[in-house]
């Protein structure tokens, strides 16, 4: 799932809660630079990645990222 | 994930038993080379010693890794944490998207560098020609045969 451009609120998210790339990486199981790829754009998380920290955050996945780019 | 880390800890000890194996495969051959049971097949004697330096420097760079490997493994499998790292480090699903892309890459990369082996090779050392050549089929039939296990497996 690469190519395309989700933005995300990963990084709102993280923020909001004081935890680090690491941290948060951790609990996700993933490494901090996926954490980063995806903060940035320049990597797209496959579906149960983005369940597993939408899913940490207490959210939906439309909550954490946004795909409205991926309607047309 | 605690199911996958239970599996993943059986993994790793067949993992260890091949680390094992092919490390003890490794001494052997160093050993029976150091007493010269087996020579390498150089009929130049001026180029014999240095490729039996050349293949004992070898033999003892695999002999480091299995064993590095090994160590890895027995401190993750005796660490929850080290573990824990270690099969996130493994199966990062970005480090294997990379590798996907690298591999994908490489093959093209590899089979246009040997194709102009082949052409090129041909017009100086017909032997590196055919040398070119069996590499390049090899890849190619290691790649149908993957595609083709992948395509049922998927």
């Amino acid at each position: 799932m690469d190519g395309d451009n989700v933005k995300t609120r990963i990084k709102e998210l993280r923020k909001a809660r004081k935890l680090s790339q690491e941290e948060l990486a951790e609990a996700v199981g993933a490494t901090r630079q996926t954490i980063t790829s995806i903060e940035t754009g320049k990597y797209i998380a496959s579906l149960p990645l983005a369940y597993r920290i939408s899913r940490y955050f207490g959210l939906t996945i439309e909550e954490v990222f946004d795909l409205s780019d991926q309607e047309e | 994930m605690e199911k996958q880390l239970e599996q993943y800890k059986k993994a790793l000890k067949l993992q260890n038993i091949l680390y094992l194996a092919a490390a003890a495969a490794v001494a052997a051959l160093i050993a029976l080379s150091l007493v010269q049971v087996i020579t390498p097949a150089v009929p130049n004697e001026r180029w014999a010693g240095a490729w039996n330096g050349f293949l004992g420097g070898i033999s003892l760079a695999t002999f480091a890794i299995m064993v590095y490997g090994l160590s890895v493994n027995l401190r993750a499998l005796r660490d929850d944490q080290r573990l824990r790292k270690l099969y996130i480090r493994e199966h990062d699903e970005r480090a294997q998207a990379i590798s996907r892309c690298a591999g994908h890459m490489s093959y093209w990369f590899e089979t246009m560098g040997l194709l102009l082996g082949v052409l090129i090779g041909g017009y100086f050392n017909p032997v590196i020609s055919f040398v070119c050549l069996g590499c390049l089929m090899y890849i190619c039939l290691v790649r149908l045969g993957l595609k083709l296990y992948y395509n049922k497996k998927l």
